[in-house]
């Protein structure tokens, strides 16, 4: 199973889309809990997102063995942040050791603190790290130029995410980042219908 | 194996997903006020039921099947932006406002639909994504695919329907088989490979 040039660039900017979605929804349920005293463990998806976002426009616009490594990194930690967040969601559901039948309430999956919301970030890491395996040895991939759209798109990205963590400018930043994913997503289905390289 | 199979497999999983998702937070009391929350607890169930049948049957019907339902996957997505925009009764002037896309309904989380349905047509659309339809799949794979995308189309009935928890219990059950059909694909086609390779 091999992935190269074209497929590989479409593949990790739906992946850069995805997880600006997951960091506006992440981003947007806990910044406020944070301002209410959850600091620590409410900080790691958006913290991880963002460097997982970093991660993959950077290995876009720098194609090399160390940017490729840094999304290696930032994918398995992604995963690993969406299957351990299952537990305090889990937690915040009521669900305990000492409760555990809580487990079984329909109710589970209502809401946003659902557990089935972190599990979206693993599903993610899964489409990225196919995207970067063996970026290196990838030539068409390396030699590709990526055009003003997506460039445009990601300095998007950069503010949105940068005005997303502080809560006075948390309106304007998910503003930015649904502007950002939109273009994404157009990008990313002009270089599947145009199936050309160097296009976006 | 090939690339482009996993990513069909990825997308019937990404897409039941979706669909438990969507059947869960879409209750019937949602429905009965506005009926288009139905439309994403029907667009996950078809393009579960459209991958499946892919993997199952790797024809031009069945192929075409599941581009379509890729290309309705992306409108539902991009019209539920605005549906839960509007459902939030917020002027777009509000915008910078953190209310604006605080809380329920999630204002971005329908686009997902759209990142499914740009994956699936990515699937179909890479000219060096490796066959679709690879030589010593095992019969009982591909019945567990057929089995599995007839569930599919058996949840998106009862979703329309709005017998919500039937519809899931039946997304659940197509994916566990689909699961089922994919871990056997891999071990089993394997084996057969290499000993035709003999």
């Amino acid at each position: 199973m091999r992935i190269t040039g074209e497929a590989r660039r479409q593949l990790l900017l739906l992946t850069t889309l995805y997880f600006a979605i997951l960091f506006l929804e992440s981003d947007v349920n806990h910044v406020p809990l944070l301002s209410a005293g959850w600091l620590s463990f409410a900080l790691i998806p958006v913290v991880w997102l963002s460097f997982s976002l970093v991660a993959l426009m950077a290995v876009a616009l720098w194609p090399s063995s160390a940017t490729s490594r840094l999304l290696q990194v930032a994918m398995i930690g992604a995963a690993l942040v969406g299957i351990i967040g299952v537990f305090p969601h889990l937690a915040a559901n009521g669900v305990t050791w000492n409760h555990p039948s809580a487990l079984l309430n329909p109710a589970l999956l209502h809401g946003a603190p659902g557990p089935q919301w972190p599990l979206a970030i693993t599903i993610g890491a899964v489409l990225g790290f196919i995207g970067g395996y063996g970026i290196a040895q990838d030539v068409d991939f390396a030699h590709a130029t990526v055009g003003w759209p997506t460039r445009i798109a990601f300095v998007l990205v950069v503010i949105g995410v940068a005005l997303s963590d502080w809560l006075a400018t948390l309106g304007w930043g998910s503003s930015v980042i649904v502007i950002s994913a939109l273009l994404l997503l157009a990008i990313t289905l002009r270089e599947i219908v145009a199936g050309t390289r160097g296009t976006a | 194996m090939t690339l482009r199979r996993f990513l069909i497999a990825f997308t019937a999983v990404f897409a039941g997903a979706l669909a438990i998702e969507t059947l869960s937070y879409h209750a019937i009391a949602t429905i009965a006020k506005d009926r288009w929350a139905m439309a994403p607890d029907l667009s996950g169930a078809l393009l579960l039921s459209a991958a499946l049948l892919v993997l199952a049957w790797p024809q031009r019907a069945s192929m075409t099947f599941f581009v379509v339902s890729s290309g309705l996957s992306i409108l539902v997505g991009l019209a539920g932006i605005a549906f839960h925009f509007a459902s939030r009764g917020v002027p777009l002037a509000s915008v910078g406002s953190m209310t604006t896309w605080l809380g329920n309904p999630p204002p971005l989380a329908p686009l997902e639909f759209a990142v499914v349905g740009v994956l699936g047509l990515m699937a179909t659309s890479w000219e060096r994504g490796g066959s679709l339809a690879l030589a010593g799949i095992p019969t009982v794979a591909s019945a567990c695919y057929g089995l599995g995308a007839i569930l599919g189309v058996v949840a998106l009935i009862l979703a329309a329907a709005t017998a919500l928890a039937a519809a899931t219990t039946c997304v659940i059950a197509a994916l566990v088989v689909g699961a089922l059909a994919y871990v056997v694909e891999v071990t089993r086609s394997g084996r057969v490979t290499r000993s035709n390779g003999r």
